[in-house]
């Protein structure tokens, strides 16, 4: 029964370090989001060193996000 | 009884109609296009085979077609065992399982698109800052020989499939009667025999399915393929859906493209029929 306890934590370890995996391309997504032009192309991995949130206020004026949705339903 | 059909008809009625309009019609009138020289207006000449003759001799959508069906055969593959693998650790009884479920299936809900651009900058900009950290040379310009493209394409669509034909396994994996493994257990089977024996045949309808999910929705692909490698390098990593696109729009060839959409309609209808008559006659009774 302990042999079965012990197996059945490891596929739990496992399976949080293969969830972590499958999420990484949302953390980047995220992160890359808070940070300056510039410092996406020198600071790929790292949380930014400044957080921005230019780039949220440009996307919202360019996209036009309320007449978009209104427009597509 | 006479009313009985009357209703049948009323009911019926509007989705036949609409599936008429939308799916029978076309298909019917971009089979007639496609032995005429259509240019998207008008038809001036109906020229027979022409069209079908000059694309086996079409060394572009040949190149496609060959890259098409080498990435469907590995794409099918790894989605499969990736889903069947993932499918079999969350019905595992953990803590984690339900919240490990929605993470699997995330990808599912982002547009194929922008998940392309999203691993367009991974491929580029990722892969190869860990490369330089890690100092392995390998992980630098995956996007620009066409080997390190096709993984690039079918990690992607592995990452975001997988979740989704994971969600098909789990549905029939809890079907299977827990009874039966226990027996198998009692009786000294260990894991690896009740998976083989057990398992495995109950869930094979589920096999059915997900291949054929998988089979088409790999031969169709088109918005990640359009995102993330964009075909390059020189139309390499171009896979059938885009050359097709490419005819009849940037060539404005439309008639040849129809023909070629054609060719490729029968080719994906006639792999995926053979592949469910096959996994159909594998399913086993309850």
């Amino acid at each position: 029964m302990k042999a079965k306890h012990r197996s059945k934590l490891l596929i739990g370890i496992f399976g949080v370090i293969l969830g972590l995996v499958w999420l990484s391309p949302f953390y980047l997504m995220i992160v890359n989001s808070f940070k300056t032009k510039k410092e996406i192309f020198t600071n790929v991995l790292k949380l930014p060193e400044v957080f921005t949130f230019e780039n949220y206020s440009v996307a919202f004026e360019r996209l036009d996000f309320v007449r978009t949705f209104l427009t597509l339903s | 009884m006479e009313s009985r059909k009357l209703w049948y008809w009323l009911f019926i009625g509007p989705a036949v109609i609409a599936l008429l309009i939308v799916v029978i019609l076309p298909l019917i009138f971009g089979v007639y296009y496609s032995f005429t020289n259509w240019n998207g207006i008008q038809i001036t000449e109906v020229i027979g085979f022409e069209h079908y003759k000059k694309l086996f001799h079409d060394t572009d959508f040949m190149n496609s077609l060959w890259f098409t069906a080498k990435f469907s055969v590995v794409s099918v593959f790894m989605i499969n065992f990736l889903g069947l693998s993932l499918a079999l650790l969350v019905t595992q009884k953990l803590k984690t399982s339900n919240f490990l479920r929605t993470i699997f299936f995330m990808p599912n809900l982002i547009g194929g698109l922008i998940l392309g651009f999203i691993w367009q900058f991974i491929f580029i900009k990722v892969f190869s800052a860990i490369g330089e950290q890690i100092g392995m040379e390998a992980l630098q310009g995956w996007l620009s020989t066409t080997t390190t493209g096709f993984w690039a394409l079918v990690i992607l669509m592995s990452w975001q499939m997988a979740g989704y034909i994971m969600v098909i396994y789990i549905s029939y994996l809890e079907s299977v009667p827990q009874e039966l493994l226990e027996a198998a257990e009692i009786d000294g089977a260990n894991a690896f025999q009740r998976f083989r024996n057990i398992t495995f045949p109950l869930v094979a309808p589920a096999f059915t399915v997900s291949l054929f999910l998988t089979l088409s929705n790999s031969f169709k692909l088109y918005d990640q393929n359009l995102s993330l490698t964009a075909g390059g390098p020189f139309n390499s990593t171009q896979m059938v859906a885009m050359e097709i696109y490419k005819t009849a729009f940037t060539q404005n060839t439309m008639a040849y493209a129809q023909a070629k959409a054609v060719i490729f309609f029968l080719l994906v209808a006639a792999i995926s029929l053979t592949q469910v008559y096959y996994n159909k006659k594998r399913e086993v009774e309850m």
